[in-house]
C-alpha cells in the first residue's frame, strides 16, 4: 500500500467520524447475486408435505429489508417468549460471564440481529481497550446497518473502528477468509466471537456450523455462546415449545416475510404450521413450514423471474430452531473442541412457559488437546437410572 | 423334636380323655349321667379354647403388623412429599432423609402375617424392602460424590438425574403407592 492509498483510508475514517451523516463502511464479502441463485435452489426443491422439500435455509429469513424490519417486531412482542427473555435477561447473564472474558479484546458478533447485545458486550470491552475494533457479521445488510447503529450508539467505537461484514458465515470458505482478515486486523491481540439469540439452533448441521466457528479461535481468543435450552426431552415438551412460537402473531410474520419478499405468494399467517419433534437426545426440534392451502397448484416467481411449482399441500420450511438438551451441551461443545470457561444459566420466569425451558450463556475457550473426562452428569445419570 | 412330642401327647391324652368321658357317658345308668356329662364339656371346652385362643392371639398380631406398616408408609410418604425431594426445591448440596422399612422388615420376620392368606402382601413387601435399600444406597453415594466435588455443579446435576423421569426415584414413588392402596384396603 502507498503513502497515499493510506492517507486514503485515514480521510475516509476521518471524513467518517467527523461526519453527522450516519455513513457506515461496509465489507460485502459474497456476490448477492450467487445469494439470490441459492435461494432459488432451495426454493425449488421436490414436494414434500413436511418440510423437507422446499426450504429457505437461515440467513435468507434474515435476508433483506422486510425480513430486518419483521425480525425487529418479532424481538419487540412480548409474546414471542425466547427472543424477549433472551433480550431481557441479557444484561444478568452477561454480568455474570463478562468477568472472565479478560482484558484487551476486539469484538467479532456472528449474526448481530437488533444489535441490543453486542451493545451491552462493547460497553463491558471498551472498558479495557479503548482501540477496540468491532466487526458484527451478517448475511443481511439491512441488519448489519440497523444492528451494528443499535450496538455503536453512543457507546462509541471511533466509526472507522467498526467494520461491518456482509457475508454468509455458513459456508466454510467465507470463514477461512473472515479468519485472515481478522487476524491480519488483530494481529495477536485476543478476540471475542459471538454467536448469540439461539442462532446456532436454525442450521441444519447445527454441530458442523459450531466447529466451523469456533475454528476462528486461537488459543488467547474466546467464543461466547447463547442457545435456548430444555431441562428435559419428551413430545409433551416438543408440543410445549411449538405451542410457545406459535403464540406470536409477530412471529409469523417474520417468518413469512422472507416469502413475502421473494417470491409472489399472497401469504396468509394461517397457513404457517409448527411441526415439533424430539432430535435424539440433544433437542427438541421445531420446524415451521408454510403449506399451500389453497386447494390449487400454485406457481410462485422469484426476484430472478424464475417460476417455481408449489402445488397443493406441498410446504416450504420457513425456519427451524430448536430447544437443547442442557445435559447435551457438554457434549456439544466438546465435540465444537472447545472447553466451558463459565456459564449462565436462567430459567424462563413466565408462568405459562413450560418447566426447565431458559437459555444458558457459555464463555468458551478452545478445548485442551487431551480427550475430556466422561461427562459429569453421567455418574449422577448412572446411579439414578432404572 | 420334643415340640412334636410334647403335641402329640397333649393332644392324645386329651383326645383319650373325650373319648373315655363319651364312653362313660354312654355306659353310665341314667341317674349319674351329670358328672360324665360335665366332665366331656370340660374337656371339649378346653381342647376349643386352645385353637381360640391361637387363632385370637394371631389376628392380633396380624393386625398389629399391618397398623405399624400403615403407620410407616405414611412416614415414608411424608418423607418423598417433603422439601429435600422436591423437584423445584434448592439444588443445593444436602443430606437426603432416608427412607424407613423397620416395620416392613419387623412384619416380615415375626411370621405375624399369613403365608397363604398374605401371599399378594409378602411379595408386595419385599419388592419395597428392595426398593428402599436401594434408593439409600443410591442417596449415599450421590451424597458422597456431591459433597467430595468442588463445584456445585454436581449438586444440580445429581438433582437433574434424581428427578428426571426415567430415574429409579419415581418407580419408588409408584411401588409406595401401590402398597399404601394395598395395605389400606386390608
Ligand atoms: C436469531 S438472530 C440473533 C440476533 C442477535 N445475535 C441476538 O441474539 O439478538 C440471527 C442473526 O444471524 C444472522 N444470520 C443467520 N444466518 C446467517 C448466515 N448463514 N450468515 C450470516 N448471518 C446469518 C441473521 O441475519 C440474524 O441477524
Amino acid at each position: 500500500m502507498t503513502a497515499s492509498d493510506g492517507r486514503l483510508v485515514g480521510d475516509l475514517a476521518k471524513a467518517i467520524d467527523e461526519s453527522d451523516f450516519a455513513w457506515s463502511l461496509v465489507l460485502v464479502g459474497e456476490d448477492q447475486r450467487d445469494k439470490l441463485a441459492a435461494l432459488t435452489g432451495d426454493l425449488l426443491g421436490k414436494p414434500s408435505s413436511n418440510g423437507d422439500g422446499k426450504q429457505i435455509t437461515s440467513g435468507y429469513a434474515y435476508w433483506g429489508i422486510g425480513p430486518t424490519i419483521a425480525w425487529a417486531h418479532a424481538c419487540a412482542d412480548p409474546f414471542y417468549l425466547v427472543m424477549k427473555q433472551s433480550l431481557d435477561s441479557f444484561t444478568r447473564r452477561w454480568g455474570r460471564v463478562r468477568g472472565r472474558v479478560g482484558e484487551g479484546f476486539h469484538h467479532v458478533s456472528f449474526g448481530v440481529g437488533t444489535g441490543h447485545k453486542d451493545r451491552l458486550i462493547l460497553e463491558h470491552l471498551l472498558e479495557h481497550n479503548q482501540d477496540l475494533l468491532y466487526l458484527p457479521v451478517d448475511m443481511s445488510s439491512e441488519m448489519l446497518r440497523l444492528g451494528t447503529r443499535e450496538a455503536t450508539h453512543r457507546v462509541g467505537p471511533r466509526g472507522h473502528r467498526v467494520v461491518p461484514v456482509q457475508l454468509d458465515f455458513s459456508i466454510t470458505d467465507n470463514l477461512a477468509e473472515l479468519r485472515d482478515l481478522v487476524h491480519r486486523l488483530v494481529g495477536d491481540e485476543p478476540v471475542l466471537y459471538s454467536l448469540l439469540g439461539n442462532t446456532l439452533a436454525n442450521f441444519d448441521h447445527d454441530d458442523e456450523l459450531l466447529a466451523n466457528l469456533t475454528a476462528l479461535a486461537r488459543p488467547q481468543d474466546r467464543f461466547l455462546l447463547e442457545v435456548a435450552t430444555t431441562e428435559a426431552l419428551s413430545d409433551d415438551l416438543a408440543r410445549d415449545a411449538v405451542e410457545e412460537y406459535s403464540r406470536s402473531r409477530a412471529y409469523r410474520e417474520f417468518v413469512t416475510s422472507a416469502l413475502l419478499h421473494n417470491t409472489d405468494l399472497t401469504i396468509t399467517v394461517d397457513a404457517v404450521q409448527f411441526r415439533g419433534s424430539v432430535e435424539g437426545d440433544r433437542a427438541l426440534k421445531v420446524k415451521v413450514v408454510y403449506q399451500n392451502q389453497t386447494g390449487d397448484d400454485i406457481l410462485m416467481m422469484l426476484p430472478d423471474r424464475t417460476r417455481v411449482a408449489f402445488p397443493d399441500r406441498d410446504t416450504i420450511r420457513l425456519y427451524l430452531t430448536r430447544k437443547y438438551a442442557r445435559r447435551a451441551l457438554d457434549g456439544i461443545v466438546r465435540a465444537a473442541g472447545m472447553r466451558k470457561v463459565t456459564g449462565t444459566h436462567s430459567d424462563f420466569a413466565v408462568p405459562r412457559s413450560a418447566q426447565g425451558f431458559g437459555m444458558d450463556l457459555l464463555l468458551l475457550a478452545p478445548g485442551d488437546p487431551v480427550p475430556a473426562p466422561r461427562p459429569d452428569d453421567d455418574v449422577a445419570r448412572v446411579i439414578w437410572e432404572n | 423334636m420334643t415340640r412334636v412330642a410334647i403335641t402329640a401327647l397333649t393332644f392324645g391324652a386329651l383326645a383319650v380323655a373325650m373319648a373315655l368321658g363319651v364312653s362313660w357317658l354312654v355306659v353310665s345308668p341314667p341317674g349319674e349321667r351329670w358328672e360324665p356329662a360335665v366332665n366331656s364339656l370340660a374337656l371339649l371346652a378346653g381342647i376349643t379354647g386352645i385353637f381360640a385362643e391361637r387363632w385370637a392371639s394371631q389376628r392380633e398380631q396380624r393386625n398389629q403388623a399391618l397398623d405399624s406398616i400403615r403407620l410407616e408408609m405414611a412416614r415414608n410418604r411424608e418423607t418423598l412429599d417433603g422439601e429435600a425431594f422436591n423437584a423445584t426445591g434448592s439444588r443445593a448440596r444436602r443430606v437426603y432423609p432416608r427412607l424407613v422399612q423397620s416395620a416392613v422388615d419387623t412384619a416380615l420376620s415375626s411370621g405375624s402375617l399369613s403365608p397363604h392368606r398374605d401371599a399378594d402382601l409378602i411379595d408386595l413387601l419385599h419388592r419395597w424392602r428392595t426398593a428402599v435399600a436401594s434408593v439409600n444406597r443410591r442417596l449415599e453415594l450421590t451424597e458422597m460424590l456431591v459433597f467430595t466435588s468442588p463445584s456445585d455443579e454436581k449438586a444440580e446435576q445429581f438433582h437433574a438425574a434424581l428427578h428426571s423421569a426415567t430415574s429409579f426415584f419415581q418407580g419408588v414413588r409408584t411401588l409406595l403407592d401401590e402398597t399404601q392402596a394395598y395395605v389400606s384396603s386390608r
